[in-house]
């Protein structure tokens, strides 16, 4: 175990140790700094949405002008309060039960069966779990978190990160010719291939946990508190035909958890392709391919509700808000999965079988030049 | 000990990089000499079980080196002939990076990496990235990792490129300090390097052992082949055309030739004792180029 352990300190020092790497990282973290400054500086709509409910608790609720807001503004101030949501997400969530359950009840009628009528009734009982009481609260905090975490620049540049940091892992060694002399070595056709693993796993979880703590605390730091912790997600509005029971805390922690898992399995990923490519820049562009054409492939065809759709599983994962929004579920073989679970278990089959092929090419590659 | 090269074969496409070579080597020095593309990089990957071969095996005491797998690579030391290193590597780092892969516990590693780092004589700048080391400084790197583990079978592939004559002859006096109870191959076409530290020669020609003997018995059997002439220019390029002409030396008696000939190729020639560099042009005269090589 030591012995694993002294390569994989060594591993770790090959992918930090990068200027380009460091330099990335930092960027990084200053691009996630900026994205949470910015709107609490340009954004006159957190403080407005701030005001409206310090003025809704200070007059016992009676807040006249809510009602003179023109729709386009309620949308805006939205991302920052739940405090026109929560009626209408009363209404909306009974009215959606509502129009659900007669639906499922005409199916049964019909004796329809099957993923149709098995989702739908999914989806019933988990819209009956939705709890639509809450308080209104200022959510610049949450409101900013969400932002972030669905931007798709973002999602590009944790991709960017870990392709930096992985395409090397073996091309380089394979490019610089230092696959001789590892693989004549007593641990270069297993143990070390273990390190690389653990070191790439330590370095897509690091990007993971960058971003986590970063817009946690700069978030905190610049809009005050965590009010509205406790608030439903469907009170924030990309959250309103969520059909989850979720909390904003927990929908967030949620999300990082999915990120998480996404990278991980982003990174082993690159990894795989690393192993199997000599050069560096091809590996690059092969990880983003193999990432973001599937994506690209299962929206456009309409692969959400088919098991094709797993060939998306990374996008959702690190691009994990899509996922939250709605209802969705594949139809594995005629049951409704909700898609989360589907994604999750097709990313760690995914990644198995990543790390398997990567052990594989390393072990048997042959040094012909 | 006794290392069993059998019958190994190593083709690509239609083309043989080593075509069924047999050999048996104990402890000792033994020089691989060959041309460019004669097959002792793709021989030498082979042995080192980082290259399969089309067929055939390498046996160690018995046991095939492929079925030993990491107990085989834990008594094996290799410098190949195009290696890289890490740019942002210390040299104290890259040896002890090497001797993690080597499986060696740290503190003995770090006195391991200390005296081998003096050895080589880079211990003055064990603390400078690799990045910065000149072709030579590599080259001695990759000679103090490859003694890291005390391996009882070293493969070193060229290892005297880059090395200026002074390092050259300190190598050498290493290599033959340890031969004694360890199998060591060592690929040149530089036959200095090997003419006075090698238990025996193996020549190689276009992927095929043709020879391998002891030095003196290999230069006996060229015994009455090599001569020398002084000619003038118009001869010169005369035995240039019909002989494999060796050293060439213009001085004030002429041009002073060293000529490979199994009859006198001139009547004022003079029977001359034959030395390895003879022997390299004997039989590796028509070098293949780098283009031809594999």
């Amino acid at each position: 175990m030591s012995k694993l352990f002294n390569l994989l300190k060594h591993e770790l020092y090959k992918i930090y140790y990068k200027k380009n790497v460091l330099i990335s990282l930092t960027v990084f973290v200053v691009i996630l700094i900026l994205g949470t400054i910015m709107p609490v500086i340009h954004g006159n709509k957190a403080i407005e949405a701030k005001n409206l409910v310090k003025e809704y608790y200070k007059t016992g609720g009676n807040v006249t002008k809510l009602d003179e807001i023109k729709q386009e503004e309620k949308d805006a101030l939205s991302n920052y309060t739940n405090i026109f949501r929560l009626e209408e997400n009363k209404a909306y969530n009974a009215e959606n039960v509502a129009g659900l359950q007669k639906y499922v009840n005409e199916m049964k009628a019909k004796n329809t069966t099957g993923y149709e009528y098995n989702s739908k009734v999914m989806n019933l009982n988990m819209l009956k779990k939705v709890n639509v009481k809450a308080k209104p609260y200022y959510l610049g905090l949450w409101g900013n978190i969400n932002v972030i975490s669905s931007s798709m620049s973002i999602v590009v540049c944790l991709l960017l990160l870990l392709a930096l940091g992985l395409s090397g892992v073996f091309s380089e060694e394979y490019s610089n010719g230092m696959d001789a002399l590892i693989l004549s070595s007593k641990y270069g056709k297993k143990t070390i291939i273990t390190a690389k693993v653990l070191a790439s796993c330590i370095y897509s979880s690091s990007v993971a946990l960058i971003f986590g703590i970063t817009t946690i605390l700069s978030s905190i730091l610049f809009y005050g508190n965590i009010d509205g912790f406790d608030s439903p997600i469907q009170t924030l509005q990309s959250y309103f035909n969520s059909p989850y029971h979720l909390n904003l805390s927990q929908v967030y922690l949620l999300k990082l958890l999915m990120l998480f898992i996404g990278i991980l399995a982003c990174g082993l990923l690159i990894l795989m392709f690393s192993s199997r490519i000599r050069n560096l820049l091809t590996t690059f562009f092969a990880s983003f391919a193999a990432i973001l054409i599937p994506s690209y492939l299962a929206e456009k065809m309409g692969f959400e509700q088919d098991i094709l759709g797993l060939i998306n599983a990374y996008g959702y994962f690190i691009y994990p808000g899509e996922l939250l929004t709605k209802f969705s579920t594949l139809n594995i073989f005629g049951t409704p999965v909700l898609n989360i679970f589907a994604c999750g278990i097709a990313l760690i089959i995914f990644s198995i079988i990543s790390i398997y092929i990567t052990k594989y090419s390393f072990r048997e590659h042959q040094v012909t030049n | 000990m006794k290392l069993v090269i059998e019958n190994i074969s190593k083709k690509y496409n239609d083309k043989y990089a080593v075509k069924n070579l047999k050999v048996e080597l104990t402890p000792g020095v033994y020089g691989l000499l060959g041309p460019n593309g004669s097959g002792k990089t793709t021989l030498m990957r082979i042995m080192t079980d980082i290259l399969n071969p089309t067929e055939g095996r390498v046996i160690l005491n018995g046991e095939d080196i492929k079925l030993m797998g990491d107990k085989y690579r834990d008594i094996l030391g290799y410098l190949p002939q195009n290696f890289g290193v890490y740019k942002n590597f210390t040299a104290h780092r890259f040896l002890m990076y090497m001797s993690a892969l080597k499986g060696l516990d740290t503190s003995f590693a770090q006195r391991k990496v200390d005296e081998l780092l003096d050895i080589v004589n880079l211990k003055a700048v064990s603390k400078k990235k690799l990045g910065t080391f000149s072709g030579g400084m590599k080259q001695r790197i990759g000679i103090a990792q490859a003694l890291l583990n005390d391996p009882k079978i070293l493969i070193l592939d060229e290892p005297t490129t880059g090395l200026d004559p002074k390092e050259r002859i300190r190598f050498r006096n290493l290599i033959s300090d340890m031969s004694k109870d360890k199998i060591i191959i060592f690929s040149t076409h530089i036959v200095s390097d090997i003419e006075y530290i090698s238990k025996e020669v193996l020549l190689l020609k276009a992927g095929e052992l043709i020879e391998k003997d002891s030095i003196g018995n290999i230069l006996r059997n060229m015994e009455n082949k090599v001569w020398s002439a002084v000619v003038n220019e118009n001869m010169l390029n005369e035995l240039n055309r019909n002989f494999k002409v060796g050293n060439i030396m213009r001085s004030e008696k002429g041009i002073e030739v060293r000529i490979i000939s199994d009859e006198k190729p001139l009547p004022k020639a003079i029977i001359e004792a034959p030395r390895l560099e003879d022997l390299y042009m004997y039989y590796f005269e028509e070098e293949l180029t780098d283009e031809q090589a594999i």
